[in-house]
């Protein structure tokens, strides 16, 4: 079948087997900052924004994006993703980095609806998103820093 | 010695790590990511039974899927005994496993693979191919299987094996002085035996590579591994393809913790390159990483101790039954670590046995896997410590500190034991543990605990403290071997080229700290390229603790030796005494005056000056004659539901003592992400199996690995030392974070509830059964 | 990937949608599509999309209590939407937190949550404990209890019909509060057991009690001879005991690889008593 989406603010036309998932085609088209860590919705690692809502990829079949925005991590660009990203490295809540990109968009997520959420809330927020390297210690630090200091982007 | 504050301009600061901009924007730094799209991809077929011998394989079916371009098994590759582990040449792992055989040993054991133009090509190849198995009896368990008549490893080619009648893969006894009298004429004697079960290094990238035969026949591996040069030479060794012929090259890896200090793909995918002519990739699914890839040995460890009524230790006797599996790959260095990462802490007991086996069973295959024996003794070490203390009236703490191992002391055991074979002598030349102790009791408020308990005590709930202390080493004596090279280009910047591994450990920028402060110039004037065969200097790979203490002092000679190079010719040029000259924050100081490095490089290349044009360039190697311990204490504040047996962690400390921390952000990192992982191991990740040997619950929806939600409070004290054989100070700190959590939680409980939980991990429902008893 | 998939259909209409069902059940209702994109089948052929059918609405009725949402609605969206916070003191939007992971929750629909039959669903015990209804339609439009979701006849009736939402009536009078409890081996995970109890009182009298258990681990269930024994009582807190083995010795409870059926009946009790401990103080506090 064939699908219009709008990924990162692009319009794209695809030719899709309806049973594919989302995932296989963001990697295949490039999109390689959505990883594969599991394919069972559990990791994280594939999460994207699909009308501005944190999803596993691996967990939606191409067609259901037909007609919506689609954002990967890469796609993030504006300021709260940057400070997101240079908090991250800074603080050393990157280690190898697999899961990075999909708790990003998470994280990016939950900022841009919670500007200002507790240590509770950032928990519940990234509880999609497995990472074995940092135990998530850092990485609830970064997105701490980049809340404090950051003051709502309007959605 | 240790103790003298040293100023460091570089190391012992959190710079970002040199690769963090291009993880963190999600780069194609992956192999998935940079080899999206290759000629072929392949996959395994495993064995559906935990024993079974292949009477007859037949691909004519599958040869005939469109797609399918090449299929492997027994009948048509090498059949060459090697081992699968990563470890130094000549390893001390029995050679018995091959690409494929005849025979397979466990439920996910390799049978044949594919190689098509597509997954579904590949799939659909696999399934095709048609397997007549005699099934044989199964052997589950590491006791059973010592006594059993069935063999695990009847072959007659496999090498190195302990006693393939029994089954038994390895074997270590050592002893100090005569354990069993001074046990027997002790005041006081305890024991502790205690279990733990499989559990998998979960990587979120699963095992990948990808290999192709250049345009002038060499064969390129690109693959997510710990051992660059170890795949080399064991591809090179199965596939008959010379060590000059091969390129290995590791990208980013997306996790490893062990699990990937093993050859699981390379052969397969050199030997398809090879009979294609085209690019291969491999990739394990999160499924077939969980079944066929490798775990965390299970075992049984017995500890007896004997102490006088002052509780000094008198004799120590430790007995260990290692599973491991189907082969025998880490299968003695694992058994000897449970002891040999143990026993010296506690170095006040003048005798000391240990002893144990490690035994083939029809299990998944255990391999290295951060800690690598260690939590396993320190389970049953550290809870017959606190039961010591119990028996002696000495608080946890007090007890600890009186029998563990201090400055410039030594064990016997660093001389009878090492990896698998004798030691080295050696003394401690750091050891800030009672610091340790003394930060992290401070911190969960070992002191106050009386009353804290008291205070939250209900009829429900129950308050309990817990710690432990433990030790790991760094890197492996005598046997490692890192090497560096670094150059220096016209703008006064340096390549360094180290065969080491990073991980996502950040290894590359520790490296790079190192010799950013010995050559005295910016971070950024350190270029890192890492882990090319090619084109890095060997390096044994990144285990056993050793990149920061072994690669690091590599790399801080060959920048002492650059340095006094320029030194010396900036010397010449500038007519002074080398003695006389220095390198500080990129600038070079002459008695006549500074010139910056960037502008005296420039002249190293170029024609129009006096001096000789030359590349100022060097090599290093690091041998290390010792493996400083870094040390640790580890505090558990929780909280047990007598009701339900849930555990729940209200505050998990830990202070290590890793010499200098080179980067003090990416060393508290490694703890963090070690305490969860530890966190996990002791309280919810568990392989469970059937009763045939297969794997159940083979997915992170079954297999629960930590979440945000999961982890209590974790807070890590760097408590710095200097040591003096390591570079600026520094010992390791990767694995040691992982040996603390069992004991530590294991110790909590009982302190909340008076039970001891002998058996990891510690579900609720175990801890139920337990209170449920001691009513 | 569901590789035999070749039609994707995304109907205007109910009676479309129905029509569009093949007689060998080779096509597969998807909303959130969640549940099947994992399932990795090759049964499949083709996908009929549930998004266009405006299933999505929630209808609340504040005085009378009555509570409709429809099928396609999101689990994350009853968990932040103003309107529920409120609804049976927060009962619904607090515990539907519980579900899976915040991804999950943004993409699984409450339909999808009933219809695939997971013996550990939350959802379906979260909905048994208000007395909730399902609505569907096969043709023409029906309701029935929730609580008959897994009788045969009703399976069966679902296989040729499309569930369209939920409702749930609350008493006109009187306040319901409630307690739900997920047993679990971590924070992500199903559960291993589950137990839900919602209480409404008038006056200082129970008017109305519902309570279900899931996990059991077989199918959630309600208990009704719970409920019927907590109907017309007194609010206080002695109810609690006898509730409790009433709860644990018609929960029908089994052991399995996750809990021992001793251990699992030993929780029954736990959560019962703090469920209708913890809505009885809520009460008397008042």
């Amino acid at each position: 079948m064939k699908i219009t989406t709008y990924i990162n603010d692009e319009r794209k036309d695809f030719q899709v087997e309806p049973g594919e998932v989302l995932l296989d085609l963001l990697r295949r088209e490039g999109y390689t900052s959505v990883k594969e860590g599991c394919k069972t919705g559990d990791c994280g690692a594939c999460m994207v924004l699909v009308n501005g809502r944190a999803m596993t990829s691996c967990t939606l079949f191409v067609s259901q994006v037909d007609g919506k925005k689609v954002r990967t991590s890469e796609g993030l660009h504006d300021e709260l993703a940057e400070n997101l990203r240079k908090e991250f490295v800074e603080v050393g809540a990157i280690q190898c980095g697999f899961c990075i990109p999909g708790v990003l968009v998470s994280s990016y997520s939950l900022l841009t609806h919670n500007p200002d959420p507790t240590e509770e809330e950032i928990k519940a927020a990234l509880d999609g998103n497995l990472c074995r390297c940092t135990g998530y210690v850092k990485q609830i630090e970064a997105i701490k820093n980049v809340a404090r200091d950051f003051e709502g982007v309007s959605k | 010695m240790s103790g003298e504050e040293k100023e460091y301009d570089v190391v012992s600061h959190s710079f970002p790590k040199v690769d963090g901009e291009a993880l963190a924007k999600g780069r194609k730094v992956f192999l998935d990511d940079i080899e999206n799209s290759t000629d072929l991809v392949a996959s395994i077929l495993t064995s559906p039974f935990a024993h079974a011998q292949i009477v007859d394989l037949d691909t004519t079916k599958a040869e005939k899927v469109p797609g399918v371009e090449s299929i492997l098994h027994y009948g048509n590759v090498p059949r060459v005994p090697h081992t699968t582990a990563g470890q130094g040449y000549p390893e001390p792992s029995p050679y018995d496993a091959y690409i494929f055989d005849d025979r397979v040993r466990f439920v996910g054991d390799r049978v044949a693979a594919v190689a098509g133009t597509s997954w579904e090509a590949v799939q659909e190849g696999l399934q095709a191919i048609e397997v007549e198995y005699k099934e044989l009896d199964p052997i589950l368990d590491p006791d059973r299987s010592r006594q059993s008549e069935i063999r695990i490893h009847p072959e007659e080619d496999s090498t190195g094996i302990y006693d393939p009648e029994k089954n038994i893969a390895a074997h270590v006894d050592i002893e100090v002085g005569d354990a069993g009298a001074a046990l027997a004429d002790a005041d006081v004697v305890v024991t502790a035996k205690c279990k733990t079960q499989f559990a998998q290094h979960a990587p979120i990238e699963p095992h990948i590579a990808t290999a192709h035969v250049d345009e002038y026949d060499r064969l390129i591996i690109r693959t997510s591994t710990q051992v660059p040069f170890h795949v080399r030479r064991i591809v090179s060794q199965v596939v008959g393809v010379p060590i000059k012929k091969i390129r290995v090259i590791k990208p980013r890896v997306g996790g490893a913790f062990g699990v990937k200090q093993e050859i699981l793909l390379e052969d397969l995918v050199s030997l398809f390159a090879l009979r294609t002519g085209k690019k291969v990739k491999m990739r394990l699914s999160r499924e077939e990483e969980f079944v066929s890839s490798r775990t965390r040995h299970p075992m049984e460890v017995e500890v007896e101790l004997g102490a006088s009524k002052d509780g000094r230790l008198k004799g120590i006797r430790m007995e260990a039954l290692s599973n491991t599996g189907a082969y025998g790959t880490h299968s003695l260095t694992v058994l000897s670590n449970v002891g040999s990462k143990t026993l010296p802490l506690y170095n006040e007991a003048p005798d000391v046995h240990f002893y144990g086996d490690a035994v083939y069973t029809n299990m998944p295959v255990p391999g290295a896997y951060r800690g690598y024996g260690a939590p396993q003794g320190y389970y049953s070490l550290e809870v017959a410590m606190d039961k010591l203390a119990e028996e002696v009236g000495m608080d946890p703490i007090e007890i600890r500190k009186i029998n563990h191992i201090q400055e410039e002391e030594t064990s016997p055991i660093f001389e009878k034991l090492g990896e698998g074979k004798e030691g080295t002598v050696q003394y401690i030349h750091s050891c800030k543990l009672d610091e340790c102790i003394d930060v992290g009791a401070e911190r969960i408020r070992w002191g106050e605990r009386g009353s804290i308990k008291e205070a939250h005590d209900t009829e429900d709930k129950a308050r309990g403290f817990g710690m432990s202390i433990n030790m790991q080493g760094s890197g492996i004596p005598l046997v490692d071997l890192a090497a560096a090279r670094l150059k220096l280009n016209e703008d006064g910047s340096f390549n360094l080229f180290v065969g080491a591994t990073d991980l996502g450990t950040g290894s590359d920028t520790v490296l790079a700290q190192i010799a950013a402060e010995t050559l005295g110039v910016d971070l950024d004037n350190i270029v890192v390229y890492s882990s090319d065969t090619d084109f890095t200097p060997f390096d044994s790979g990144a285990y056993a603790s050793s990149t920061t203490y072994v690669s690091g002092n590599a790399v801080k000679k060959v920048a002492e030796d650059v340095k006094s190079q320029i030194i010396d010719l900036a010397a010449t040029q500038y007519g002074a005494d080398s003695k006389d000259l220095e390198i500080e924050e990129g600038r070079i100081h002459t008695p006549g005056g500074t010139i910056d490095l960037s502008d005296f490089a420039i002249l190293t290349t170029s024609g129009e000056l006096e001096l000789d044009q030359q590349q100022i360039e060097a090599t290093a190697s690091e041998v290390p004659a010792e493996s400083p311990p870094p040390f640790a204490a580890h505090f558990v504040d929780l909280e047990v539901d007598k009701r339900t047996g849930e555990i729940e962690i209200l505050k998990y400390v830990a202070a290590v003592d890793c010499g200098t921390a080179i980067n003090p952000n990416l060393a508290e990192g490694q703890m963090e992400g070690a305490i969860v992982n530890g966190i996990g191991y002791a309280l919810t990740e568990e392989m469970e199996f059937s009763n045939s040997g297969e794997m159940i619950n083979p997915s992170f929806f079954d297999y629960k690995i930590p979440n945000t939600e999961d982890i209590p409070e974790v807070e890590v004290i760097l408590v710095e030392s200097e040591e003096p054989t390591g570079p600026h100070g520094a010992k390791s700190v990767g694995e040691i974070g992982i040996d603390g959590a069992i004991p530590a939680i294991s110790n909590a409980v009982r302190d909340a509830t008076g039970i001891t939980i002998t058996e990891s991990p510690f579900t609720p429902e175990k801890v139920w059964k337990k209170l449920q008893e001691a009513k | 990937m569901l590789k035999n998939v070749t039609e994707y259909h995304i109907p205007g209409s109910l009676d479309e949608a129905l029509s569009l069902q093949d007689r060998e059940s080779r096509s597969y209702f998807i909303a959130g599509g969640t549940g099947l994109a994992l399932s990795n089948s090759n049964r499949p052929v083709e996908l009929i999309d549930l998004g266009k059918l405006h299933l999505d609405e929630l209808h609340l009725e504040d005085e009378s209590g009555k509570l409709e949402i429809g099928a396609t609605t999101k689990i994350q969206q009853l968990v932040e939407l103003d309107e529920l916070q409120d609804f049976a003191g927060g009962y619904l939007a607090n515990n539907l937190e519980k579900v899976g992971s915040y991804p999950i929750r943004n993409a699984g629909t409450l339909g999808g949550s009933i219809v695939r039959p997971f013996p550990w669903s939350d959802v379906v015990p979260i909905l048994l404990s208000l007395g909730a209804k399902i609505r569907y339609f096969d043709g023409t439009h029906g309701v029935r209890d929730l609580n008959n979701l897994y009788s045969d006849d009703f399976r069966e009736t679902l296989r040729n019909s499309i569930v369209t939402g939920i409702e749930v009536d609350l008493p006109e009078v009187g306040e319901t509060r409630g307690r739900f409890y997920k047993f679990s081996r971590s924070e992500f995970d199903i559960a291993s057991l589950n137990l839900g109890c919602t209480l409404t009182a008038l006056n200082g009298k129970i008017t109305r009690a519902r309570m279900a258990v899931g996990a059991r681990p077989s199918f959630a269930r309600r208990l009704t001879e719970v409920e019927d024994f907590l109907q017309g009582q007194s609010l206080e807190n002695d109810l609690a005991e006898e509730a409790t083995e009433m709860a644990a010795d018609t929960a029908g409870v089994t052991g399995d690889r996750k809990m021992s059926k001793d251990y699992r009946l030993a929780q029954v009790r736990k959560m019962t008593e703090e469920a209708l401990t913890g809505v009885i103080g809520d009460f008397l506090e008042q």
